[in-house]
């Protein structure tokens, strides 16, 4: 017997996924990118099951108010605890005034808000106010985080719906060809002749229900085409190398080729894929939220606190721009570096 | 192999037809020889490292010495990863800067100027001028998107201030003298418009345009048919001679060193193992690897039972010579019926019936041109033979004869165009899907490139154990694993090497993996689709004995498919010829190599094989 | 050729069927009744019913396709339902603003990205293109949103540089009104352009012509600008042409806070207010324009790609 002495291997086994591993944990952009990005998972996972920035929608300072750690201007006043709008009992010794024999219904209100005023002292500062207020007094702070969620759990569900689609549609055109492959390269075409946010417009200008499920389920089934098309040139390449064709001498059958042979020679084509598609449906639904055609208006997104902004810059108030502007830049600057880093760690330069 | 002439007669005449071409070393004066020639190339104590990817600079050339002479060829001869190439690189500067660096205390020096002190432009300068490289892909080294005069006359304008009406006729000049035809028409080409050879040919003249004094060949026939590799050899010698260059030829075929090289460097692992004078060395090598480089080929004579190996050289006590065997005796281990265990075995008719009876196997692949036409290409035509158990049909012929297409069609992977195929009696045409799964477990395929036929994410214990799954053998989990295990232990490997993945193996192993995964069926016939051809000699050798004792062992019959005569002969007990699709010739082995008439393709394959005859230069 | 062309046109006409086919089931379907919408609050059963007989969604499906089908060939697409323009009129007078806007930032980020991605190929692997890949993933970041509303305020309300919004035909708006927008519209695409073309460029440098070509003595630069770059020409030719009719569309956030009144505008306005028959007659358009578009990409591809031979 023509027995070979192969030392001893005594170095852990080298799959794909362990190297790319090691690879990433050199790589300090893409440890710090994957870093940022894990902070804000743990921060969405508080705000959505932990209850975190829940009140987001309630009054808690003035209108425009500053945040807490600018230096304070007399000219801003503190809210005071919530006004009464109630109508005051007409006990006091408010007679209604008459003015030309009519009598004023509201003036009894009036004198009462103009004595409120006047009594206001300066109430300490929220100390939740750390990014200002909004219009109606909201913090910025507490809809930045709930817009956080809205807008990257859109943005991963509709990936995750993408990448499903465009993944199974790719393998099976790539690998049975054929009508099955004429079909759907049809389909891929009707879908990426109109461009993707005209295709997204037209279907929220048509369902009249909004919603945060209806916006995944659109950006999610008219995203997959990128993916699509990747995912089948793979399945071409792959579908002639040697592996399969022994694969195919064994006696697999197609489905077993398809998805234990040729998927993890592709998945990580996908991974790469969707941490893209993630990127780009977070901008995709900041845009459509800010345009009125995506989320609900119970819902807060970045894209809706956008909406605000130009107007509050004229008069000067900059907080939500920036609050909502970095807080954004630094998702996704995070995440697409996560995205650049898994390639290069992924790139499939074994030998 | 054995040329005999003098090295030391250097005052040759150079324009007389040299019958014998390493003989002939034009020496840099027509007067006497009597001060030798000055060396164009020195390289000394060349250490070169690289950079790993977690950031360490790991050396691969470990202290390289060598000397080109003016006028001389100098062959530099390795397996892969000897660090020839890499040698060659640091020579033209043509290393990547960044991941690469020359270690301080090398030297290299080109006629005398010291190459790692020059500037850039300086350097620039020397290269395509005096020092010209030819690369091993031609297809990929010239670029798709230019004509190929314009590349030639790129050359010419950049050192030898030609413009671009002067450069093309000296491009055709050129053409003209490597060989192409209609050199005229050829100018205006696209490279992928020219045959591989061709491709070669336009390298070659890009090199010489500027009639360089030295000449640093990388492979440039590796990769091309053997009657044209025969042809660029040819094609180097005489463009040497006529130009008074030197020539670094670098090979991993030491058959081809004999043909065009007086002086022969062997490298292994990054250092030289020997170098003198071709005659010397390859008739009575000192290094222990570079006789065991030289006798782990398939002799050009006899059969031994076994080929020799790297380790048998460098293993204390020497090397033990194998016994010669006649072709077609069965060696005396052999167990009738000797199989593993597991699996129902179908009932095996006599030892000497035919298993495999082919007929008129025709295969035609229909290529669309335009909209509705659709051209036959014939990939197969008429052929026909048969296959006794337990023995070898080689396949032999160059790439496009339908070799691969026989291989495949045979394994089903193929339909049959035309033809009938017996196998152990059965008409497979007849067979339906269950049938053909059934089949599948007695007829099994070894491909040629080990490096895309494992699949790369699965570990080897899933390789081996895929074939068990699919047709539920071998019981449950563990009898699985057991018998995989057994199967790593015919093919030589350790048990180590199940829970990890074919990239960490060399491609010697990675055969042997694929070779075990198609024995976990037991077949009865094993197809190999050049499987040995992309290995090196010595792990050639060593996968060659492996597939010999497994057929002694096992029983095994072999198609046995390879562009490489030597191979074929030393495996095969009748060999089919085949060109263009047709079996041209069919004989036993050993009647094939004795030298009398064959049909005109065989003569030719037959005089191509490196070192069994002279080059002749074109008169 | 001209067989190629015919093949090519014929396989565009499933893929039109489809397209049409889309819309259909989109507004027709799935939108549900328009006439509701158009009716306005106060309505009563007489005025719907009328309203349906007008925009003919009284007949069955099919008839509806088939008069859809009528309108696309002859790009007759009714009227606007909210401000009664035809809808062929607003296209008209749309389509020049919007390429006002398009057209010199195609040119200009194309030659801009291939330059930079040329010199960022250049010096691949040093710290200068790690910084600049950082820059721009950072750049490509930052919503275009934040862009222009910041670019709006700084450059046009604070600075007075440029005017805040408006259009004016002719020169006029070329000159004076495109300028900020074309700026910032390039501030944002050219990030994402420099990556790409990179991309391109780096993938051709690994290429064995190009050890070939230093081995012939050639100069570093004469590498890059004229083997690396011819060879990288053809993706970015592709990417460029293909890339063209989403633009139109693209540029809509520009328009839209400026207040040129181009296609995307158009769309944007008429999404908010239910205006079927201009988003329909918009969708089918930009259609066709991106299948024409990218046959002249597959066109151009043969001519800079020697190797590709269309059958």
């Amino acid at each position: 017997m023509s027995a070979v002495t192969v030392p001893a291997n005594t170095a852990p086994p080298q799959g794909l996924w362990q190297i790319a591993l090691r690879r990433l944990a050199r790589n300090p952009a893409g440890v710090a990118a994957a870093g940022v990005v894990a902070a804000f998972l743990v921060l969405i996972l508080a705000t959505a099951f932990a209850g975190l920035a829940a009140q987001w929608d309630d009054q808690v300072a003035a209108s425009f108010a500053p945040p807490g750690w600018l230096p304070a201007d007399p000219a801003d006043v503190a809210a005071p605890a919530q006004p009464s709008l109630a109508v005051p009992a007409a006990t006091e010794a408010t007679a209604p005034i008459e003015m030309y024999g009519v009598v004023d219904p509201l003036a009894a209100q009036l004198a009462l808000a103009q004595q409120h005023g006047a009594q206001t002292a300066e109430a300490p500062r929220n100390a939740w106010l750390l990014l200002g207020a909004d219009k109606w007094g909201r913090s910025v702070a507490q809809k930045t985080l709930k817009g956080a969620q809205t807008s990257v759990l859109v943005g991963l569900a509709a990936a995750l719906v993408a990448t499903l689609i465009g993944t199974l549609l790719g393998a099976l055109a790539g690998y049975c060809g054929g009508w099955v492959d004429a079909v759907i390269d049809w389909l891929y075409g009707v879908f990426t002749a109109v461009p993707y946010l005209l295709l997204v417009f037209a279907i929220a200008a048509v369902l009249q229900q909004k919603g945060v499920v209806t916006i995944v389920l659109i950006l999610g089934l008219t995203g997959w085409t990128g993916v699509y098309r990747l995912i089948r040139a793979e399945y071409l390449k792959h579908k002639v190398r040697e592996y399969v064709q022994a694969a195919r001498a064994i006696g697999a059958s197609h489905a077993r080729r398809m998805f234990v042979h040729i998927l993890p020679n592709v998945s990580h084509v996908v991974l790469v894929q969707l941490s893209q598609q993630v990127v780009s449906f977070i901008k995709a639904e900041v845009i459509l939220s800010f345009l009125g055609f995506g989320v609900p208006v119970d819902v807060v997104s970045w894209g809706s606190m956008l909406n605000e902004t130009p107007n509050e810059l004229i008069l000067g108030k900059w907080w939500q721009l920036a609050a909502a502007g970095l807080a954004m830049a630094l998702l996704v600057t995070a995440f697409a570096m996560l995205t650049d880093a898994l390639r290069d760690a992924l790139d499939p330069r074994l030998k | 192999m054995n040329q005999t002439p003098d090295p030391s007669a250097l005052a040759d005449d150079v324009s007389g037809p040299a019958p014998t071409l390493a003989a002939s070393s034009p020496a840099a004066s027509s007067t006497a020889a009597s001060s030798p020639p000055a060396p164009i190339l020195t390289v000394q104590d060349l250490r070169v490292s690289f950079r790993t990817e977690a950031g360490d600079w790991l050396e691969r050339v470990h202290g390289v010495s060598f000397q080109v002479l003016a006028g001389a060829a100098v062959a530099l001869v390795g397996e892969s990863g000897s660090g020839k190439s890499v040698s060659a690189l640091a020579a033209m500067g043509l290393l990547p800067p960044r991941t690469s660096r020359i270690e301080p205390g090398s030297v290299l020096q080109f006629a005398g100027t010291d190459l790692l002190t020059l500037s850039a432009t300086a350097r620039r300068t020397l290269r395509g001028a005096s020092l010209a490289m030819v690369f091993q892909d031609p297809m990929s080294s010239l670029n798709p998107v230019f004509r190929v005069g314009d590349q030639i006359a790129e050359v010419l304008r950049l050192h030898a201030g030609l413009n671009r009406r002067g450069a093309l006729e000296r491009a055709r000049a050129l053409l003209e003298e490597v060989g192409l035809p209609e050199p005229g028409r050829r100018l205006r080409a696209y490279p992928h418009q020219l045959s591989g050879g061709q491709q070669q040919r336009v390298m070659i003249a890009m090199a010489i345009a500027c009639s360089p004094r030295l000449l640093i060949a990388d492979e440039p026939t590796t990769a091309l048919d053997v009657t044209i590799q025969r042809q660029i050899l040819e094609l180097l010698a005489e463009l040497r001679t006529r130009h008074q260059m030197a020539m670094l030829f670098i090979t991993h075929d030491l058959g081809v060193v004999a043909d065009i090289a007086e002086q022969v460097v062997v490298m292994r692992d990054g250092q030289i193992r020997e170098q003198g004078p071709a005659a010397q060395v390859l008739t009575a090598p000192q290094d222990a690897y570079t006789r065991a480089l030289l006798a782990c080929r398939p002799p050009a004579s006899g059969r031994p039972a076994r080929l020799m190996q790297v380790e048998d050289f460098l293993a204390p006590g020497g090397a033990v010579p194998a016994r010669s065997m006649p072709a077609g005796s069965v060696p005396a281990s052999i167990a009738p019926g000797g199989r593993a265990n597991a699996g129902p075995i179908p009932a095996r008719r006599a030892q000497d019936a035919a298993l495999l009876e082919v007929t008129g196997l025709g295969k035609q692949f229909s290529v669309g041109q335009g909209w509705w036409q659709r051209r036959a290409f014939v990939a197969l035509r008429d052929v026909s033979f048969s296959l006794r158990r337990g023995q070898t049909l080689g396949v032999v012929g160059e790439s496009g004869c339908g070799k691969s297409t026989l291989g495949l069609t045979l394994m089903r992977l193929h339909l049959p165009s035309q033809g009938a195929v017996r196998f152990d009696g059965i008409d497979l045409a007849t067979l339906d899907d269950a049938g053909w799964q059934q089949m599948r477990r007695r007829i099994q395929i070894v491909f040629q490139n080990p490096y895309a036929s494992l699949n790369p994410r699965f570990t080897v214990a899933q390789i081996l154990t895929e074939p068990l799954l699919v047709h539920g053998l071998a019981g449950d989990a563990a009898g699985r694993q057991a018998r995989a295990l057994e199967l790593l232990a015919q093919v030589g490997l350790p048990a180590d090497a199940m829970p990890r993945y074919p990239h960490e193996f060399s491609g010697g192993q990675r055969q042997r993996i694929a070779i075990a995964r198609c024995l976990a069926v037991e077949p009865e016939l094993l197809i190999l689709d050049e499987s040995v051809s992309a290995l090196d000699v010595s792990v050639q050798a060593q996968v060659l004995n492996l597939l010999r004792d497994l057929q002694a062992r096992l029983g095994l019959a072999y198609v046995f498919i390879s562009h490489d005569l030597a191979v074929v002969r030393y495996m095969a007990d009748r060999i089919l010829v085949m060109q263009e699709g047709q079996v041209v010739e069919a004989a036993a082995a050993d009647d094939l190599f004795d030298g009398g008439q064959h049909h005109p393709y065989t003569e030719r394959l037959l005089a191509a094989i490196p070192g069994r005859q002279p080059l002749r230069s074109r008169a | 050729m001209s067989f190629y062309l015919l093949r090519r046109v014929l396989q565009m006409i499933p893929t039109l069927f489809g397209v049409i086919l889309l819309v259909f089931l989109l507004f027709s379907w799935v939108g549900g009744d328009p006439a509701y919408v158009l009716a306005g609050k106060f309505s009563n059963p007489d005025d719907i019913a009328n309203i349906r007989r007008q925009l003919g969604v009284d007949q069955p499906l099919l008839v509806q396709l088939g008069i859809f089908i009528r309108q696309v060939l002859t790009f007759d697409f009714g009227n606007s339902w909210a401000t009664q323009e035809p809808v062929s009129h607003i296209f008209a007078t749309r389509l020049g603003p919007s390429l006002a806007l398009m057209v010199p930032m195609l040119i200009l980020e194309t030659l801009l990205g291939v330059t930079l991605a040329l010199a960022v190929a250049y010096v691949r692997d040093s710290w200068i293109d790690r910084l600049l890949t950082l820059t721009t993933t950072t750049a490509m970041s930052i919503s275009l949103l934040v862009y222009i509303i910041v670019g709006q305020y700084v450059f046009a309300y604070l600075l007075g540089w440029f005017p805040v919004q408006g259009w004016a035909t002719g020169g006029e708006g070329w000159v004076r009104f495109a300028v900020l927008p074309v700026l910032l519209g390039l501030a944002v695409s050219l990030a994402p352009a420099i990556r790409l073309y990179r991309t391109f460029v780096l993938d051709e440098i690994q290429q064995d012509y190009v050890r070939t070509a230093r081995a012939k003595g050639v100069s570093e630069w004469r590498v890059m600008l004229v083997h690396v770059l011819r060879n990288a020409s053809i993706p970015i030719v592709t990417n460029v042409l293909a890339s063209l009719p989403a633009l139109l569309i693209g540029a809509f956030l520009l328009e839209r806070f400026f207040s040129i009144p181009g296609i995307g505008r158009e769309v944007i306005l008429a999404v908010e207010r239910s205006d079927f028959p201009v988003i329909k007659s918009v969708t089918v358009s930009v259609a066709v324009a991106t299948m024409v578009f990218n046959l002249l990409a597959d066109l151009a591809y043969q001519w800079v790609d020697p190797r590709v031979q269309l059958s």
